[in-house]
């Protein structure tokens, strides 16, 4: 998935090296970008596929977030995570939900033009249900709520007014009590990429 | 529609009235308990809120609550209700990147532990606790700060055991009262909404 994510961002940033006859002429209209703007809300929906780190076990997500952007440096964004399917026949995860509010700082505040590199912090809580072994039997769980935290680095390019790409690497940490199976940690590794649109609220 | 309803918090700089003084900020937190009473349990994690107004150009004041869950071994759960406030003193009269502080408080805690076999077989109690530590803003602008606060939190009350009796789960309440202290680490992202005064 790390290799997938990195080849993607190489050949991304490739893409736009050569796409351009002279690095002289093109970074100063790119400076000048100002898409990315304080009034700035951002939102989009995707697919999103996902590592468990404890078990060796692949998740699919459709995953939504929104995003208000206090000004160039920080923006305040809430992520959602609805649990689609495993890649297994037999998965741990039932069904879950995770859901995520707070704030990424974004680096380029001068330097790469349409490019906004991103790292995020967001509290957060998980609604979980899974598939628990019981005196050798598989049955469903109750469903367990449990705080939760996500770490994220992103990478987007803003193309136009209205849209950007956008990739995504989220780490999250959570872990189940209270089940007669025992506790679990329930840590994922999930990649997002997509289309994400964009509007401004503030006019200056 | 929380992302919307920001929208509405004006971004630009904080008009300030005078000192640092009559700030007001809000944010969210993650809380991660290192060690509690029993010898079974497991480290916890938590989810909660904090707002802050400040009193002086060096003092502020943090009032928090935070929802934690932890394991006692493989056969009871353990969930916290904190709630509570820190006096916040910067040592340091300048605001900068970085900004340390040192912090005592107070603050009120629920407990209930559950068995994972019986949800239905539980015990709770209420303490009160009083909390000290070291924390340290990282002014990421002149509104928002990222802050890691390490500090430790005694409580005092009534203890709760849980242990196997006849072969079953017992959770006992013990008469009297005892200390029982925790490390607490707070990761936390705060946002400048006003000055009060």
């Amino acid at each position: 998935m790390v290799k997938l994510f990195s080849i993607c961002c190489f050949v991304i940033f490739s893409l736009q090296a050569y796409s351009q006859p002279s690095a002289k002429f093109v970074m100063g209209p790119i400076l000048k970008s100002t898409y990315r703007a304080q009034g700035l809300i951002a939102a989009s929906a995707t697919f999103s596929p996902s590592i468990m780190l404890n078990r060796a076990s692949n998740n699919f997500y459709l995953s939504g977030f929104a995003e208000y952007h206090l000004d160039e440096k920080v923006s305040l964004r809430s992520d959602n995570f609805y649990y689609l399917n495993s890649s297994e026949e037999s998965s741990f995860v039932d069904n879950a939900f995770r859901t995520y509010f707070g704030a990424y700082y974004h680096l380029n505040q001068r330097s790469i033009g349409n490019w906004d590199v991103k790292l995020g912090f967001q509290p957060g809580i998980t609604f979980m249900r899974i598939h628990e072994s019981i005196n050798g039997e598989i049955q469903i769980s109750r469903t367990v709520t449990s705080p939760s935290f996500l770490t994220s680095l992103g990478f987007d390019y803003y193309v136009w007014k209205y849209f950007h790409f956008f990739t995504n690497l989220t780490y999250m940490n959570s872990k189940l009590s209270g089940l007669i199976s025992g506790p679990h940690k329930t840590d994922e590794l999930v990649f997002s990429a997509g289309l994400g649109f964009q509007i401004k609220t503030n006019r200056n | 529609m929380l992302i919307c309803s920001i929208g509405a918090v004006k971004s630009q700089e904080l008009q300030q009235k005078g000192g640092q003084g009559g700030i007001f900020s809000l944010g969210v937190r993650s809380t991660f308990s290192l060690f509690n009473a029993h010898e079974d349990e497991s480290n916890g994690l938590g989810l909660g809120g904090q707002f802050r107004i400040q009193f002086a150009d060096q003092v502020n004041s943090d009032w928090f609550f935070d929802y934690l869950k932890s394991d006692l071994g493989d056969y009871a759960s353990r969930t916290d209700y904190h709630i509570g406030w820190s006096v916040l003193y910067y040592p340091l009269r300048t605001p900068s990147r970085l900004q340390p502080y040192i912090l005592a408080g107070h603050c009120f805690d629920y407990t209930e532990i559950r068995s994972n076999f019986d949800r239905d077989n539980r015990d709770d109690r209420l303490s009160s606790a009083v909390q000290a530590g070291l924390g340290v803003h990282v002014n990421l602008t002149p509104r928002f700060d990222l802050s890691f606060v390490g500090q430790y939190m005694i409580h005092l009350g009534s203890e709760l055991d849980a242990h196997y009796e006849n072969g079953a789960l017992q959770f006992h309440e013990h008469g009297g009262s005892s200390m029982e202290g925790h490390l607490l680490f707070n990761v936390g992202i705060n946002y400048k909404i006003a000055d009060l005064w």
